[in-house]
């Protein structure tokens, strides 16, 4: 049989370049990429924090330019550049690093798993400012093992979701526990989702995101850990907790492998900055956590007392003010 | 001769102690480092670095402006004076009672021409280009406090680069 008569199973909606792949790898009698993303020649597993120190780059599989098995795709199966861009553009927003993403959402994995028979990884789920699921609104979940280490990652997380020990129970009751949290955070991450269409129309929408982003780095920040669930800091992305020896790498670099619900939490406070949450919404979610700031005087008299990171924030607010964001909605004390 | 020799007053050595460790082929442990900064205090220009990883580790990285077939004899004694300045980073690393933090610059003793508001925005650039990290180096984050030799270089080179464009514009230097 030609190469080009073989039917090609369709991408389902807003679907990852490597989720597809893999779904179309294991269609073939004789797969081309094995279930292992790096393999020793011994058939084992080798994990990605040993490759790390060996300085190794690791590549994006969802994009088109870095994927090692394009290529030898588009022979088997006969697929046409034009029809692999079209179906998989590049990421228009700002994303989790490959070697850190772990995000899922356990709904959309059921609903792919009854229609297609296989979980499926979706894009928004790679993105840094998107917490939480927009189909279904819910916060997206962590795996305990990193979708970098396999090609059949969403197999994997699917299956530790349901058989880790207690850890179907444990997201329940956190999805259940800041209800309210949630819904306002939700809330933030539609505004901003609208406000970056806008300014993809005017051209500013690296900048309009880079000003999100560190503003969720700074209510990130330990001066602000109070004010987020304990669990949230949990499953740290790889093998050390939160917070290196500095204010510097904490503040730029914790965010790239941060929990879902750390991000959320984040989304939340900076909503309560920009002033997107009021006083009153924020005050009503006082209940789930007492101690959480509901205004944004509480925010910055928080942090008020680490100038460090009140210098960083300022000095890089400044570099991405645009018509749409800027300090003047922030209302820093001394800026 | 005598308009290098006038550039010389001006230069002073600021010591900086990056918060990550760095992971060198085939070591089974990680080595904090001194990086030694040669900084044109009047137009605020990091003239040049020495790392300085660890005093039995023997080896001195000077990748930058050193050159020691310099024609210039005035270039060479103020390159064996920085090397002699990463001799003795490390033991002032080690030895001194209050010691310099994570990531704090400073000079080691007061600087007349280098004034706290200076320092302050040398430093916030500093860690800027250090730890916002461009796309190509972000593919080789592993973990926030480990950094292999290769991509270290990489990371101190631009933020040397983005210090001295500092004046330029506010570009981040993702851009």
């Amino acid at each position: 049989m030609s190469p080009r008569n073989k039917i090609v199973i369709e991408p389902l909606s807003d679907e990852t370049l490597s989720s597809w792949m893999w779904r179309v790898n294991s269609t073939e009698s004789i797969p081309l990429m094995s279930h292992l993303q790096f393999g020793s020649p011994e058939g084992g597993l080798i994990k990605r924090d040993m490759l790390g120190l060996q300085g190794v780059k690791f590549a994006d599989r969802d994009l088109l330019s870095e994927n090692a098995f394009i290529q030898p795709f588009k022979q088997t199966f006969g697929i046409s550049s034009f029809w692999l861009k079209t179906r998989f553009p590049e990421f228009n927003q700002l994303t989790i690093p490959a070697q850190f993403r772990r995000a899922f959402c356990p709904d959309c994995f059921m609903e792919s798993f009854r229609r297609v028979g296989i979980p499926v990884s979706k894009v928004q789920w790679c993105y840094l400012t998107q917490p939480i699921c927009e189909l279904h609104g819910m916060p997206l979940l962590d795996s305990t093992e990193l979708f970098i280490n396999h090609n059949d990652y969403t197999v994997q997380a699917f299956v530790l979701y349901w058989d880790e020990p207690q850890f179907k129970e444990n997201m329940n009751n956190v999805r259940s526990a800041w209800r309210q949290t949630h819904s306002l955070a939700l809330r933030v991450q539609r505004q901003f989702q609208r406000l970056l269409r806008r300014a993809f129309k005017s051209g500013e929408d690296f900048k309009v995101q880079m000003f999100m982003l560190s503003l969720m780095r700074a209510m990130m920040m330990p001066a602000l850990h109070h004010a987020y669930p304990k669990i949230a800091f949990y499953n740290w992305g790889g093998a050390d907790p939160y917070a290196g020896f500095g204010v510097h790498g904490d503040f730029y670099l914790e965010i790239y492998r941060s929990t879902c619900l750390a991000r959320l939490h984040s989304l939340y406070l900076s909503g309560i900055a920009l002033g997107w949450i009021t006083s009153e919404q924020s005050r009503k979610a006082l209940r789930e956590n007492y101690f959480a700031p509901s205004s944004s005087a509480h925010i910055w008299s928080g942090i008020g007392n680490y100038s460090v990171v009140i210098g960083l924030l300022r000095s890089e607010l400044k570099c991405y003010e645009t018509q749409h964001l800027n300090t003047i909605d922030l209302n820093i004390p001394g800026l | 001769m005598m308009h290098k020799f006038g550039v010389f007053h001006k230069i002073t050595t600021l010591y900086w102690i990056p918060g990550c460790a760095v992971h060198l082929p085939g070591a089974n442990r990680s080595y904090h480092f001194v990086v030694i900064l040669h900084v044109d205090v009047v137009a605020l220009k990091i003239l040049s670095y020495t790392i300085r990883l660890d005093e039995m580790a023997g080896w001195v990285l000077s990748p930058a402006l050193i050159d020691l077939k310099h024609p210039s004899r005035v270039w060479l004694w103020s390159a064996d004076r920085q090397n002699l300045a990463a001799q003795t980073a490390w033991v002032v690393r080690v030895e001194r009672l209050t010691r310099l933090d994570y990531d704090t610059i400073g000079p080691l003793r007061v600087v007349r021409k280098l004034p706290g508001a200076k320092l302050a925005v040398l430093t916030e650039r500093l860690m800027k280009g250090f730890y916002d990290l461009k796309p190509q180096h972000l593919a080789h984050l592993h973990r926030t406090t480990y950094i292999t030799n290769t991509i270290l270089l990489q990371r101190i080179d631009n933020a040397v680069e983005y210090v001295n464009d500092a004046f330029v514009g506010c570009a981040s230097p993702h851009i």
